[in-house]
């Protein structure tokens, strides 16, 4: 039993982090086994050639391999994961007041009774999977009433075939902290790397989190799954730009356990070529009088396959909750796919939810006439295309990452 | 005297006579549980043609394999397929002398969907006097729609009669192995209905005028096949809004509609089945498969009114097949007390430039679940396709929940997909407005859940809208304290 599930990862060697706690990943693994297209939130996800593939350990972090100057450059502090380790060479931090930096595999094991709280409200083999192979973790601390104004840049680069990395990343923010931080998932000269990364967070009362995030991972597969945690009168953003990848599949999962909370769900993804990008999303409402946001924004080219999946739960006694979900997808090719699945599960009365979706093509009309005013058609496109993400886009709070981003995606 | 075999014969004539009523129901009973022996039996009794035998045993080979499913939103105590009787001739009803005899809350509810005495005699099992006209009105309306060519029977009478078309047609679009209930259906489906509009025909009445004064206790597992050929029209509704309490639990009913090329058939459905007491206890499960197939041009749109069953789970669907075909869904749904439906639709375009609109509207109160499933998907060759699905709900109370699972898959960059839906309560400011105008709080209410369900009763039979307005507002008293 244990062979068969864990075939793919014969290779690896189990995390030393966390020891007690990596044996029980994998009891818990074993028990759920992977999910396959049988399992309803997995059912549109092509996990087959990710299982056919036989990973090994990234073993020790190649220094100096990578050279900065192919870093996304957001002149704030970095921290720089190369599969799985992290790059001191690369890796600049300034000493900010109030913040703490920590690695998993440097802290004492006190911090294992700190994290996996909110994840395990869930059950997930991927995530069983990355604590059971864990690599490295970060810890971030914001302490009370520190608001951190620089961007926090997490860059986690692969520059190594056929490897598997399970990397991990801690928030907790104390009452009234703040902080943005900036995940940049990347490769280089790398194919068929695994990268199965878990974020956690803790946002306490009054606090305010915003993560950015991009997805560049070319022919590898990338899983991030998210546990968030929120606290009342706190607000938590999260924008998601995925570009490409094998497979591409970010699971968000948010407990919203306090009043009066903010929280925002937005995305683009790009997907061409024959890769495949999957954004689910759970928002789970088990207060009353909170708001969310969701806008995902798919396009879809060449023979990619996109999917949404966005969900949100209001709990019974959660009233006056305000939930609203957008999707709008554009295909552009005649082998493009998308799927969509916007759900709401509502057992409190008095809210206000919706929810839509769209999919279609460039509005032919817009094209022609900016083609009558003698703009190219490909220039037509691109303004399009930019006007349709330019909404989220916009919500990215480093100009420099924006750009960064946005050069990327169009 | 000697005892002749004259004798004998005269003595078993009368005996025969004396005891024949009860032997019939016992022998028209088959013992409780499923196994091939059964089948053989439900099929000999109707005297059923070699092959009709044959695709009910395939069929039940088929769901023996299967797993009875459990992904929709609904919670119940699953059915002992061991411990239900699949054949029983029609039961004798008890039959009553007045309408004084009847369940008074029955009778309430039926004055106020402005039933009439007699209709409600019959729907009651109150003896009728068969001078009435309902059945000289059948007849002639059986005339009528024979010198058109029209076909519209019952399914045994169809296998007996027309075993061509129906041979060519059952199961091309529910297949015996397409689910659980669609292979039990498949396996021991006791009638239903069999309609047959032939070429270019319009036929000129709704077929449930008939269909309401005609039906009777057509069992559990029922089976419709429509067909309409080419360029042809039907509207069909089934069933009525007036309570039926039935005994049977479990309802697994399979419903095939075919259109033809550039046919057009309009299926209406009033589903008013025993919804169980207050407390949740009892009430019918009503878990249907319904399809329909378009072909070139052709056109086929659901409308169902929900308020009955403990549990529904249905999804009338359409395959738009050929190109330029249209499938449309309309759907109110309302849940009281304990009551759960998990339903909505399939809009499965295959053909080119086919169009399809769902608009689903919930409404739950008490303690009830009430959740829209639908998919719509969009193939790769269904160049400039089009859907548009919009899918609200409204919460009554604290305790009911309404959910939204819509599925919406695309495959080719030519078609245009439009997903809507809202979860909200009646507005405050609404119902205060009425009330301050002197309209009392149910009133108000019904009002504005009325105005909420237009877009779908709008698309009723005019005589079904005006009856189904009113069972909404039955259906929702005192849902709101």
């Amino acid at each position: 039993m244990e062979k068969e599930v864990l075939k793919s990862f014969k290779n690896l060697t189990p995390s030393s982090i966390f020891l007690s706690k990596s044996e029980n990943k994998l009891e818990s693994l074993i028990k759920i086994g992977f999910p396959n297209r049988n399992s309803e939130n997995w059912k549109y996800t092509k996990l087959s050639k990710l299982f056919k593939s036989n990973f090994n350990d990234p073993k020790s972090p190649s220094l100096k391999v990578y050279p900065k100057s192919k870093l996304p450059s957001t002149s704030t502090s970095t921290i720089v994961v190369e599969n799985g380790k992290i790059n001191t060479h690369l890796t600049c931090l300034d000493n900010i007041d109030g913040l703490e930096v920590a690695l998993f595999s440097e802290s004492g094991i006190e911090l294992a009774s700190k994290i996996d709280h909110t994840v395990s409200n869930y059950e997930d083999a991927f995530t069983y999977l990355n604590g059971y192979l864990l690599n490295e973790g970060i810890n971030i601390k914001v302490k009370k009433h520190i608001k951190i104004s620089q961007p926090l840049h997490i860059v986690n680069v692969v520059t190594k075939s056929c490897v598997a990395v399970n990397s991990r990343l801690n928030i907790e923010l104390e009452e009234c902290a703040e902080l943005t931080v900036l995940q940049s998932f990347i490769s280089e000269n790398s194919s068929s790397s695994f990268v199965n990364h878990v974020t956690e967070a803790h946002i306490s009362e009054n606090a305010n989190l915003h993560i950015d995030k991009l997805q560049d991972y070319q022919n590898n597969y990338n899983i991030v799954s998210e546990y968030i945690n929120q606290k009342s009168n706190s607000s938590f953003t999260i924008n998601t730009f995925s570009y490409s990848g094998l497979l591409i599949r970010n699971g968000l999962n948010i407990d919203v356990n306090g009043q009066n909370c903010h929280t925002e769900l937005n995305g683009v993804f790009t997907v061409s070529e024959n890769d495949y990008i999957d954004n689910h999303t759970l928002v789970n409402h088990l207060e009353p009088n909170c708001q969310s946001h969701e806008n995902y924004k798919g396009i879809i080219e060449d023979e990619g396959i996109g999917v949404f999946n966005g969900k949100v739960i209001v709990h019974k006694d959660a009233q006056k909750i305000q939930a609203y979900q957008n999707n709008n997808n554009i295909l552009l090719s005649d082998y493009s796919k998308v799927f969509a699945k916007p759900e709401l599960e509502i057992f409190a009365d008095d809210v206000k939810c919706s929810h839509g979706s769209t999919t279609g093509q460039l509005d032919e009309e817009a094209l022609f006439y900016l083609q009558s005013r003698g703009v190219g058609l490909g220039t037509a496109q691109k303004l399009l295309l930019e006007g349709f993400i330019a909404e989220i886009a916009d919500k990215i709070s480093c100009e420099k990452f924006k750009e960064y981003v946005l050069g990327k995606l169009i | 005297m000697a005892y002749t075999e004259e004798d004998l014969k005269k003595e078993l004539s009368v005996k025969e006579y004396e005891f024949g009523f009860t032997t019939d129901i016992e022998s028209d009973k088959a013992p409780l549980g499923l196994n091939e022996d059964i089948i053989r039996l439900i099929s000999t009794k109707k005297n059923e043609p070699e092959w009709m035998l044959n695709y009910r045993l395939k069929a039940f080979k088929q769901w023996q394999k299967m797993i009875e499913p459990d992904w929709a939103h609904v919670k119940y105590e699953k059915p002992d397929f061991q411990a239900i009787s699949y054949y029983a001739a029609p039961k004798q009803k008890k039959e009553l002398n007045s309408l004084d005899e009847v369940d008074p809350e029955l009778r309430k509810t039926m004055d106020k969907l402005g039933i009439s005495i007699e209709e409600q005699k019959r729907l009651s099992g109150v003896a009728v006097d068969f001078v009435m006209d309902s059945v000289s009105v059948a007849t002639s309306f059986k005339e009528k729609l024979g010198e058109l060519g029209i076909i519209f029977c019952s399914f045994s009478e169809a296998v007996k009669e027309h075993p061509e078309l129906v041979k060519k047609y059952m199961g091309t679009v529910v297949p015996s192995s397409d689910n659980f209930y669609a292979a039990l259906n498949a396996a021991v489906f006791s009638d239903g209905s069999f309609c047959y509009i032939p070429k270019g025909v319009k036929c000129p009445m709704e077929l449930s005028t008939y269909f309401r004064i005609n039906e009777a206790g057509t069992g559990q597992f029922e089976r419709t096949l429509l067909i309409a050929d080419k360029g042809s029209y039907v509207s069909y509704l089934e069933g009525c809004t007036a309570p039926q309490r039935d005994e049977n639990q479990l309802h697994a009913a399979v419903v095939e509609l075919i259109a033809l090329d550039d046919a057009e058939i309009k299926y209406s459905t009033v589903q008013n089945w025993y919804p169980g007491d207050s407390d949740g206890k009892g009430g019918v499960f009503n878990f249907v498969t319904k399809r329909g197939l378009c072909n070139h041009g052709a056109k086929i749109s659901w409308t169902q009114v929900e308020t009955g069953s403990a549990v529904t789970w249905k999804y009338p669907s359409c395959i738009l097949k050929g190109d330029n075909s249209t499938g449309e869904f309309y759907s109110v749904a309302v849940t009281n007390n304990f009551q759960q439906a998990d339903t909505g639709t399939k809009m499965i375009h295959i053909g080119k430039n086919t169009k399809s609109t769902i608009i689903s509207k919930g409404i739950s109160a008490g303690n009830s679940h009430n959740s829209y499933r639908g998919l719509v998907r969009i193939g790769s060759g269904a160049k400039n396709s089009r859907n548009f699905s919009q899918c609200d709900s409204l919460l009554m109370t604290d305790k009911c929940g309404a959910h939204t699972y819509p599925y919406i898959e695309c495959e080719n960059p030519s078609s245009k997909i439009e997903h809507e839906a809202t979860t909200s309560k009646i507005g405050e400011d609404q119902l205060f407005y009425c009330q301050q105008r002197g309209i009392s709080e149910e009133k108000a209410i019904s009002l504005i859940v009325n105005g909420y369900a237009k877009d779908v009763l709008n698309k009723l039979p005019m005589e079904f809208a005006v009856e189904a307005q009113k069972l909404l507002e039955i259906s929702l008293e005192g849902s709101v304290g």
